[in-house]
């Protein structure tokens, strides 16, 4: 079998890396940057963005949402990662414990997105030109990917027969990542 | 059950690809957050210092 076809996710991994690596470091980044300009100024327009800038109540109780969203994801992560780094439920096997946790995570996702569009439509414009959003961005997509490319597909195998310094260091970098957008998230909203 | 040590040679070639991609992601992401981290907490430092001398 050649090394193409015996590593393809491997590769694609690296090939993925090193494109977000040059995209990071060329002007391409400040180039798309800009050319989102005028999305966020049309989400501003939509019913999504009038709602979030004129009704305070309705926007006070999407972000309630939202938090209850991250409070879902984010025990889902804390058990599921805690569980790979052998720190709790080491009584349970691993497959049983990520299943569960799982599909608390997606829904926790899910509801993140969903409520996270509609807060960024009521303040597209002020979150554009904060680079801490888009430090979030950059981790809730890492994140993402992290977690259906990489994570899933290697739990769903056999994770009780993995390298246990595989399980550890993929729990440390999935902590990090979501540390990550919950705490740039918190920095938005004291960012004013 | 709990996570043994088992040696990724014993692993069918599929998921030896999972496990090297795993290693290759986390360990971009560590060494990238760790990074960003320690960025951040210095420019904090250098903010304080400025403030409050």
């Amino acid at each position: 079998m050649s090394l193409l076809t015996a590593y393809t996710r491997t590769l694609m991994t690296v090939a993925v890396i090193a494109i977000t690596t040059v995209f990071a470091l060329s002007d391409l980044r400040i180039a798309s940057w800009e050319a989102l300009e005028a999305v966020f100024a049309w989400s501003e327009t939509t019913v999504f963005g009038y709602i979030g800038k004129t009704w305070g109540a309705a926007f006070a109780i999407v972000e309630a949402l939202h938090l209850v969203g991250l409070a879902v994801l984010g025990g889902a992560v804390i058990i599921g990662d805690g569980r790979l780094l052998g720190l709790w439920f080491t009584d349970y096997s691993c497959a049983e414990i990520q299943r569960g946790a799982q599909r608390g995570f997606f829904w926790g996702l899910m509801l993140l997105l969903g409520t996270g569009l509609f807060m960024a439509c009521g303040v597209a414009m002020k979150i554009y030109y904060m680079p801490v959003f888009w430090y979030k961005m950059l981790a809730l997509g890492t994140g993402i990917l992290f977690a259906y490319c990489i994570r899933k597909p290697l739990l769903t195998t056999q994770p009780d027969q993995l390298n246990a310094w595989t399980l550890r260091l993929t729990g440390t970098a999935s902590l990090m990542i979501w540390f990550t957008v919950a705490a740039a998230g918190r920095w938005i909203g004291f960012s004013g | 059950m709990t996570t043994n040590e088992a040696s990724t040679n014993t692993l069918p070639p599929a998921s030896r690809d999972l496990e090297l991609a795993a290693l290759v992601a986390s360990a971009a992401v560590i060494a990238f957050f760790v990074v960003y981290w320690l960025g951040e907490i210095a420019e904090v430092r250098a903010m304080l210092k400025l403030a409050y001398g």
